[in-house]
């Protein structure tokens, strides 16, 4: 598995816990949402890096409540065509508050990459060298884009209006 | 007429370098056709029975003359010399070669278009009145908000992979030629008696083997909250919307098995989360669109040409072309000309290269360069002087393009159908082509009067079978073709979806069957009453008498 940040260099690898399994001491692992609801207390006396893992059929409004303690959400394409984890990663980061870190895994296509990054994804999971390569590619080949979305970046409206931007944001 | 700025440019610019890229890995062997699919889906790159077909945007239908004059160009030097433009205002090539895609890309980026979002699950090309900005009938003109929806929708980050494609269309005017009713979104802009100006929001209309006029899902939403509206609306359905069958995959079905209320109800709360963010349009940007806009440099002119008064008195020919191609246009002295692109036997949509250039030509001549695609695919020029309107026709006349039909039972609407399209079940174009002849007399046509043919080659309904006045539909029964026929339908602010009138017919008979039916009409219509008042008012029982003998 090939890890890396949207915004570069490589990212940490958390281990997805097999059923029933208990993460070392300190580890940083990932569990799918139902063990999540299940074992979360337990599984965060063993460490605090517990990160957890969605489907794209599963809704952030269900771990509302854990979303403070919890530094990984990993949502999980169950296709490249189904983008319900677009919609979910916004979620999250515009309406639910979480701060921390978003990763895509699953089945997704290298050249999603920036719609990924500017729906608030930090991070991605891919399975090979060349897909890795891929994404680095993908994420720069581009300087404009015309909507506001769940990053930083300013759009081309905020870019032809600074002044417009500036009052809007006092 | 919109322009690109630099942004523009960068954002179209940078797309075409990513897909010449991806052609190359094509090429090359490094992706597999299957893993190149849905990237070239992106780019409107379509593969079809015979060849690639690509699908190039024509935001809202309008064009210039010197947009018009590349894309014959390209008709010219990368296709087989014609161009075919289709119910969504674009134009599809169906002959490029896959190594010349991105160079034709890069040529349509010189005249500031692209072929974006013209096919994939995501938001396509934006659909308005062909007679924007031209019409008296409008409050505003409409396309500024097109744009504003075109700019949001590209490359859109969120919703570009969504359950199903996407439609939308806007309209500015009472008499609805965008048919709002039939996408997946309408928005009607109109004046409210105590909100003032705004937009009704229509949605979960739509075709296909499910048909829907869409409800309303908000009376009256202002004008500055357009986007946050819409992208509250595509992120329910982005959420909720049935991923499991590609059949039920629209938003239609979603708003069906909902309810409108409940849809409704749950687009309200997505809105209050976001409404009065960053999504309102800022007063500058909306100011900057609206300028592309601005009426051009009309002349001051009485309001009814002498000459033109003239002409229709002495010449019959030009008198029957102008009862069915000219339009009442919003300044005086001005007229708005519908160019038919259904010359009889011809194919519903097709031009020429030559065709195209001599119209863009004549729009420089006549219509201070602008020329607008209609979803019934032909052609208008928007802003002709009424003195030019003899000479306009003249200048149509050299070119076949004065075929005096439009609105007529000739000006048919087709699918590709089973000449092109993998999906198709059965032929549509040879089908419109031998109605158009059984009808070839204009004199009979004329009296026949407005009646709207739409034939589809499959379920999936491109050809509007549907919103026909007479609907033609193609099936495959045991591996033959078959037609099954309904009546009734309108795509416009009457909307409403065709009925079944019984068993099929086969290729053969379909074109007796229709003229059955135009002759049932004609025998039990009232003074002055179209086929589809005499058809509300009799209903299907007559006409199921003439075609199955029922008694």
């Amino acid at each position: 598995m090939e890890r890396l940040n949207l915004t570069g260099g490589e990212a940490e690898a958390w281990r997805l816990l097999a059923d029933g399994e208990m993460p070392e001491a300190g580890e940083r692992v990932v569990v799918p949402l139902d063990r999540f609801k299940a074992d979360a207390d337990v599984l965060f006396q063993q460490t605090p890096s517990v990160g957890v893992r969605l489907t794209s059929a599963q809704r952030p409004e269900d771990i509302t409540d854990a979303l403070d303690r919890v530094t990984l959400i990993e949502l999980q394409f169950l296709a490249f065509k189904d983008g319900r984890p677009f919609t979910l990663a916004r979620r999250l980061r515009d309406q639910l508050g979480y701060a921390g870190e978003i990763r895509a895994v699953g089945d997704f296509l290298p050249d999603q990459a920036l719609f990924l990054c500017r729906c608030g994804f930090d991070s991605v999971e891919v399975s090979t060298r060349v897909a890795a390569d891929a994404v680095r590619n993908a994420i720069c080949q581009f300087s404009v884009w015309y909507q506001p979305a769940s990053d930083q970046r300013l759009n081309a409206m905020q870019l032809r209006h600074p002044l417009a931007g500036r009052r809007q944001a006092s | 007429m919109y322009r690109y700025d630099d942004y523009d440019h960068a954002l179209v610019g940078q797309r075409i370098e990513e897909f010449r890229g991806q052609v190359a890995r094509r090429l090359s062997g490094e992706l597999t056709e299957d893993q190149f699919k849905p990237l070239r889906l992106m780019n409107g790159l379509y593969l079809q029975l015979h060849a690639y077909m690509l699908r190039v945007a024509i935001p809202y239908g309008t064009l210039s003359s010197d947009q018009m004059r590349k894309l014959a160009h390209i008709a010219r030097v990368y296709d087989r010399g014609y161009g075919h433009f289709t119910t969504r205002q674009n134009i599809q090539y169906n002959w490029p070669k896959l190594a010349e895609t991105p160079d034709i890309l890069a040529e349509l980026a010189e005249v500031e278009m692209h072929a974006l979002q013209t096919s994939g699950n995501c938001i396509r090309n934006v659909t308005s009145d062909q007679f924007a900005g031209a019409t008296a009938e409008e409050v505003e003109d409409p396309r500024p908000y097109a744009e504003l929806i075109r700019q949001w929708s590209t490359l859109h980050p969120e919703f570009s992979f969504l359950p199903r494609k996407f439609k939308i269309a806007v309209t500015g005017a009472d008499n609805d030629r965008a048919a709002v009713r039939f996408h997946d979104i309408g928005l009607r802009l109109y004046d409210h008696p105590e909100h003032g100006r705004g937009f009704e929001i229509i949605v979960g209309g739509g075709m296909g083997r499910t048909p829907f006029v869409g409800p309303t899902i908000r009376e009256f939403l202002p004008r500055e909250h357009l986007l946050s509206y819409l992208e509250a609306i595509l992120r329910v359905y982005n959420e909720y919307g049935r991923r499991d069958n590609i059949y039920k995959a629209r938003i239609k079905i979603l708003v069906h098995e909902l309810g409108a209320d409940t849809f409704a109800k749950a687009v309200e709360e997505e809105w209050e989360r976001i409404r009065d963010g960053v999504l309102t349009v800022p007063a500058e940007e909306f100011d900057r669109i609206v300028a592309f806009f601005a009426p051009p440099a009309f002349e001051t002119l009485p309001d009814r040409s002498a000459a033109y008064r003239q002409a229709l008195e002495t010449d019959p020919a030009f008198a029957a072309w102008t009862s069915r191609s000219v339009a009442a246009h919003k300044q005086p002295g001005y007229a708005i000309v519908t160019i038919s692109l259904k010359p009889i036997g011809g194919i519903p949509g097709d031009a020429s290269d030559v065709q195209m250039e001599a119209i863009a030509d004549m729009a420089d001549r006549f219509s201070l360069a602008e020329i607008r695609v209609t979803h019934e695919q032909n052609l208008v020029l928007p802003h002709v002087k009424q003195d030019d309107l003899v000479a306009l026709w003249q200048a149509l006349a050299e070119h076949g393009l004065e075929t005096a039909n439009a609105g007529l039972v000739s000006d048919i609407i087709a699918c590709p159908g089973l000449d092109y399209c993998a999906l198709a079940n059965a032929r549509s174009i040879p089908v419109a082509q031998r109605i158009s002849e059984r009808f070839a007399d204009l004199a009979r046509q004329q009296d026949i009067g407005d009646l709207k043919i739409k034939i589809s080659g499959c379920i999936n309904a491109c050809g509007h079978h549907h919103a026909g006045h007479i609907g033609i539909l193609g099936v495959d029964r045991k591996g033959v073709e078959n037609y099954q026929i309904v009546l009734g339908g309108s795509g416009e602010e009457d909307a409403s979806i065709g009925e079944l009138v019984g068993p099929g017919f086969s290729y053969d008979d379909v074109v007796d069957a229709v003229e059955t039916v135009v002759n049932t009409y004609v025998g039990l219509r009232r003074k002055d009453e179209s086929f589809l008042q005499a058809y509300r008012r009799v209903g299907p029982a007559p006409f199921k008498e003439a075609l199955y003998g029922t008694a």
